[in-house]
């Protein structure tokens, strides 16, 4: 499966985390915050104005400067249109 | 006697169990090995009497961020017979490899899984036993903000603590395993002990930030917020600070005024006009302090805090700093030494002292009088509250303008991964606590730096010749005059210039200064205002007024909270020279163009 960056999701999209263009020091640090390789993401709001990702990982809420996700790769797994229409029957 | 290190990750509940074991008796202190300050108490835990210190959180033991190397520099250098380990019992997904890492260094640990009531709530479930067995250490539930389990915590610390001997840790990053191989075993651990429902559903949170969080509406309602936290500030702080004033002039007129006769005239002022009014000076800052940080409080431990980071960081983030800073900086409208102290939420140490530098920038209360006060003598009344404004201006302008001069100099480089915790109501305990701690660490550290600047400034403006106080033959008075060639240029004569001198104690003090030094009162003291300066003159000095150091306790903060006189001369400087060149530029334009 192709790989795309963190920064490049929509809202909604869910995606695996396959790892972290960083050095040692920065991808530690994302990786103490729950952002390794493995894990599931799901984008909740983007910032505007090229403000920062607003994701979910696990159990936790995370945000996410768009500079340092754009070190993140993910393989997508289900595209936002999946997800709106579970939204839309949660509303309903 | 025994000593217990509490550690965990933040937004854990970390320091509200600190605060339920040790109640107000905390205070800080410095460790060897480590260059912060940590909260630190000595409690009765079964025959034992033990020291019970609070270590900043952490991620990971592994990691190379400044907290974590705080962490492991004070269990290498300082023996802990005991750690205690607290994680969130709703997100052990992702904070079960710390626990995991304690157990591979093999020193005594006891692991409390905190906010059991909500992880119930959220249909978490969690098999201590099979943890335990695991991980060698016990492993017990609680509710650090409600008391569940909190007893049995206790127990559990004081039996733990009874077999434990002092573990002297060194090179622990050598004994950690592979940072994969930590991530798979509390993985494996994970399944085997802890059942979480695959979606976690905080419905209240989610609903709560669709609002606050929203394209739209969030960054208006952010600055509402941040209107109604400066307005409570501003407004139950100047009638606080009005009765802590008065309890002081009080005290001053009868117990100490009749005193007057009795010692000789050079003793009598020292010690009232210099010391106490320096006690003065320091406990008219403690009303403040205690809001701010109650509001403080409510703002960061409501979850809300993190909120505002992302909704400011688009901005702050080109300035070489993060949402939080810009909070900050708000709040520094209302009094700048909180904060100041603020800035602590700041993980990385440069980021934090840059948001330092800019925070003086920010016009507080204190300058609000003093312009309020010329505003009126020197301009109609049309056109006084366009210049007020013009100067909130000016000093958003300075503000944002240093950071971006500076911003390479003081460049972080951690990335910018916040965590956005469920909102959650404090409890007034909590909130109570930190504003108590805050206030005794900004009174031990900052008190003595004050008085002795009050009475430095007192000497200056009361020798060799007193009459009037900060007139042409006390030091003061050959200062200003000495600082004619500087001063001149932007338009401030030698008599302001010693109200300057004095504005650099307490800006509260200016106006009080040039009522000593001309004798005269309200509308005189108006008259006397217009006469002598025009408004070129008075809009140079107001500039120079909000840019220069806001006050001696401002530095004495700066000082005790970036542990540098290096740093704290670097930001007095910068800000005297920004202000002589705003001051300058302004003055020589004004009279260029005819003005």
């Amino acid at each position: 499966m192709s790989t795309i960056k963190l920064s490049s999701l929509q809202i909604g999209d869910r995606a695996v985390i396959r790892g972290i263009q960083a050095d040692e020091t920065i991808r530690q640090r994302m990786a103490s915050m729950g952002l390794r390789a493995g894990r599931e993401a799901c984008i909740i709001r983007r910032g505007r104005l090229g403000g920062p990702l607003h994701i979910r990982i696990g159990s936790i809420s995370l945000v996410v400067r768009r500079k340092d996700a754009d070190q993140v790769d993910v393989s997508l797994l289900a595209h936002r249109e999946d997800v709106n229409q579970v939204d839309v029957s949660l509303t309903a | 006697m025994k000593r217990i290190a509490l550690i965990g990750m933040p937004n854990t509940g970390k320091s509200t169990l600190f605060n339920r074991l040790t109640g107000a008796s905390a205070r800080t202190g410095n460790w060897p090995g480590v260059t912060v300050d940590l909260l630190a108490a000595k409690i009765v835990l079964g025959p034992d009497m033990v020291e019970f210190v609070d270590l900043p959180g952490i991620y990971d033991l592994h990691g190379f961020s400044e907290d974590e190397q705080v962490v492991r520099r004070f269990l290498e250098n300082n023996p802990v017979d005991l750690v205690c380990l607290i994680l969130n019992a709703t997100q052990l997904d992702h904070q079960l490899g710390l626990a995991v890492q304690f157990s591979q260094l093999g020193c005594h640990c006891v692991l409390l899984l905190n906010m059991m009531d909500e992880a119930e709530q959220l249909g978490v479930r969690i098999d201590t036993q099979q943890l335990s067995n695991a991980l060698k250490f016990p492993v017990s539930l609680v509710s650090a903000k409600r008391g569940q389990g909190y007893p049995q915590a206790r127990e559990l610390l004081t039996k733990a603590l009874h077999d434990a001997v002092p573990c002297e840790l060194s090179k622990i990053q050598s004994k950690l395993a592979q940072d994969d191989v930590v991530a798979d075993t509390a993985e494996k651990l994970m399944a085997r002990s802890v059942v979480m429902p695959i979606v976690l559903e905080r419905k209240t949170t989610e609903r709560i930030d669709r609002v606050l969080l929203h394209p739209l509406f969030g960054l208006p309602l952010f600055f509402l917020f941040m209107y109604l936290v400066f307005q409570a500030i501003y407004m139950l702080g100047a009638p606080l600070q009005d009765g802590v004033a008065w309890l002081l002039d009080g005290f001053r007129q009868l117990a100490l005024e009749p005193l007057q006769p009795i010692l000789p005239a050079v003793v009598f002022g020292l010690l009232v006009n210099g010391v106490y009014d320096g006690i003065a000076t320091v406990a008219s800052f403690v009303p403040v302090i205690i809001l701010f940080f109650f509001m403080m409080a409510l703002v960061e431990d409501s979850g809300y805090l993190s909120r505002a980071a992302y909704l400011t960081d688009a901005l702050m983030a080109r300035l070489g700093l993060d949402g939080r800073g810009f909070v900050m900086l708000l709040m520094g409208f209302g009094c700048n030494v909180p904060a100041l102290m603020g800035t602590r939420v700041m993980r990385s140490r440069s980021m934090r002292l840059l948001n330092m530098l800019i925070i003086p920038f920010s016009l507080c209360s204190a300058r609000l009088q003093v312009f309020l006060f010329m505003t009126t003598a020197l301009f109609s009344p049309q056109k006084a509250p366009i210049v007020l404004f013009s100067l909130y201006l000016v000093s958003f302008a300075a503000a944002f303008g240093s950071a971006l001069l500076l911003r390479g100099r003081l460049r972080s480089n951690e990335p910018f991964v916040l965590e956005l915790p469920p909102y959650r109501l404090p409890t007034l305990f909590q909130v109570m606590l930190r504003g108590w701690h805050e206030v005794r660490h900004f009174l031990r550290r900052a008190s003595s730096f004050i008085i002795t600047g009050v009475v430095l400034v007192w000497i200056l403006t009361h020798y060799p010749e007193a009459n009037p106080p900060g007139g042409p033959q006390s030091l003061a008075g050959m200062l200003g005059q000495w600082l004619a060639p500087v001063l001149d240029p932007i338009g401030i004569g030698p008599q302001m210039a010693v109200v300057l001198v004095f504005g650099f104690v307490a800006k509260e003090i200016v106006l009080g200064s040039l009522v000593a030094m001309t004798g005269l009162q309200g509308a005189a003291l108006v008259g006397y205002l217009g006469t002598n300066m025009d408004w070129v003159q008075a809009y140079s000095f107001m500039l120079f007024v909000l840019l220069y150091t806001p006050c001696l306790s401002t530095v004495a903060t700066m000082r005790s909270e970036s542990k540098s006189w290096g740093y704290t001369a670097f930001s007095v400087t910068w800000a005297l020279g920004l202000a002589w060149i705003a001051s300058y530029a302004f003055y020589q334009t004004a009279r260029y163009l005819g003005y």
